[in-house]
């Protein structure tokens, strides 16, 4: 945090500032020491995200590499930008006020790779999607997009899969779960 | 046994201390009047089924200087909340893309003010124009 401000401390420079400047360590995140924060809750949500390309089927590198169209490719390579400097949890109020809400990096990750053509995981990390702490956790603050610094735009990510979850609450409905197996 | 003890700060006063959650606070604050206002429109409708004696009492009530005062005060509240969810509008929507290029937000944004502006120049033809 730079002068109340989610900025990273690396690209900063002084002499954009005017006498002082107050860095603090990042919003919203328990405390270890001076600017050290913990930031095991983010760790921990990240590996439930499964922020990896689950395929079908096992496939060995004899059989090649995949192949994706730069349409494909277009997607979702906006939202693999990110770098988990946590910025956009320290500029989310909703996640301040109550952490157990997924946060803005991790529902952009699980877009990220909900949208890969090469992934069959989405059934999986849907039930994140849905959740009251997942993207109906979000009250479109907007100042996550604001504040990151590779432009990977989170509120669009998380905003776009709530149109995703009500999809998948009504399907449910015309086509329920299981039903084809 | 861990020594650790994680300093959690408190959230007291959060949206005052920067500008942008401010006006996030404005914009969610303008619901309530939009609200009232949906409130006062079906008031009006349930006298308008209620028959022409409710009706009349519901066209005295609004031409009151209290509904008068309220009315400008919703229209404001209106023009802020919808001005701000058409800046938030493309992030709320999958990429829109035509001719295989995706359309900047501006333009989308620009778009809505157009059709808020043609939609809003129909009604008000209708209304004064139908009267003459």
């Amino acid at each position: 945090m730079v002068d109340g401000v989610p900025h990273l401390s690396c690209k900063t420079f002084l002499r954009d500032y005017q006498s002082t400047v107050r860095i603090e360590p990042l919003a919203h995140f328990p405390i270890e020491r001076d600017l050290a924060i913990d930031q095991g809750d983010f760790l921990d949500k990240l590996q439930a995200a499964k922020p990896w390309i689950i395929a079908d089927e096992e496939r060995s590198p004899a059989e090649g590499t995949y192949r994706q169209t730069p349409e494909q490719m277009d997607r979702y390579a906006q939202f693999s930008h990110c770098i988990n400097c946590l910025l956009c949890y320290s500029a989310c109020p909703q996640y301040g006020l109550d952490t157990r809400f997924t946060g803005p990096a991790v529902l952009s990750l699980v877009h990220r790779y909900n949208a890969d053509s090469r992934d069959c995981g989405k059934e999986e990390r849907m039930e994140m999607i849905n959740a009251e702490d997942g993207v109906w956790g979000c009250t479109l603050v907007g100042y996550c997009s604001e504040v990151c610094p590779k432009e990977v735009d989170p509120a669009s990510a998380i905003n776009q899969n709530k149109i995703a979850s009500a999809a998948d609450y009504f399907l449910r409905f015309v086509a329920p779960r299981g039903a084809s197996s | 046994m861990s020594r650790r003890r994680p300093y959690v700060r408190s959230m007291d006063g959060w949206w005052r201390k920067n500008p942008f959650f401010v006006k996030y606070m404005l914009r969610e604050g303008t619901s309530v009047l939009v609200g009232a206002y949906s409130a006062v429109v079906l008031w009006g409708l349930l006298a308008l089924s209620a028959g022409p004696q409710a009706y009349a009492g519901w066209l005295a009530a609004m031409s009151h200087p209290f509904s008068i005062v309220f009315h400008l005060a919703v229209l404001v509240a209106v023009g802020y909340h919808a001005m701000t969810w058409f800046a938030v509008a493309p992030k709320t929507m999958p990429p829109l893309k035509l001719g295989g290029r995706a359309v900047p937000a501006a333009t989308i944004v620009a778009a809505q003010y157009a059709g808020a502006a043609v939609a809003s120049a129909v009604i008000l033809g209708a209304v004064w124009g139908g009267g003459a």
